[in-house]
């Protein structure tokens, strides 16, 4: 193995870790602004597009920084999904059923993939934590 | 109710193949190419590698695989 592709992993995962904070950032900017401008709002434009285009390259930066991880690698990730995934779908099925009683009212379904973040984080920390 | 890291988990002498060449952990992974916790897993009976892994860490050593790799009499049972 070359020095060089064993850089590759560190380097494609320090985009995934940028491009997912400026998702995130982004993401709550956007948030943070429908309370002033309205929908539409040349603002509002630019902080959807940049929001779409980081989500974007995060998606094809992890993807690449999959392909450049060993064997072991690749099963942990594989377990923090298989944690994820059952976990996703209890969260997105509470909050369903959650906002049909009337219990999350005045929240936008826009902001549920940022929810469903939180089950790959916990799923990705314990898979960080077997790794390590 | 399985408890599927014990499921199949083997015996090896990585390690002490590893000590009888002198090598580091990481010095053996950029050997046959994984990471250095792939290795360390290996070691302490974590992980089981993939077939092509051992054949490569068997080459690697001048030992078959079968006499690298053996099934653990504890967890086999």
């Amino acid at each position: 193995m070359s020095k060089g592709s064993q850089r590759e992993p560190k380097r494609y995962s320090t985009y995934v870790l940028v491009l997912s904070l400026l998702t995130a950032g982004f993401a709550v900017v956007h948030i943070l602004l429908r309370g002033y401008y309205p929908p539409g709002h040349p603002i509002r434009l630019g902080i959807t597009g940049l929001l779409v285009v980081t989500f974007a390259s995060f998606i094809y930066f992890f993807a690449r920084s999959i392909s450049t991880l060993d064997e072991y690698a690749r099963q942990i990730h594989l377990f923090a999904l298989a944690i994820a995934f059952p976990l996703s779908l209890a969260l997105a099925w509470a909050i369903g059923y959650f906002s049909a009683e009337g219990m999350l009212e005045g929240r936008d379904p826009r902001d549920l993939p940022l929810v469903l973040l939180i089950p790959y984080g916990i799923g990705y920390a314990l898979s960080w934590f077997k790794y390590r | 109710m399985h408890d599927f890291d014990e499921v199949g988990i083997m015996k090896n002498r990585l390690k002490v193949l590893r000590a009888e060449n002198n090598w580091t952990q990481e010095e053996l992974a950029q050997r046959v190419g994984v990471s250095r916790q792939a290795i360390n897993a290996i070691e302490t009976g974590k992980y089981d590698p993939s077939l092509p892994l051992a054949i490569k860490l068997g080459k690697l050593f001048g030992k078959p695989v079968e006499e690298m790799f053996l099934p653990d009499e504890e967890t086999a049972a």
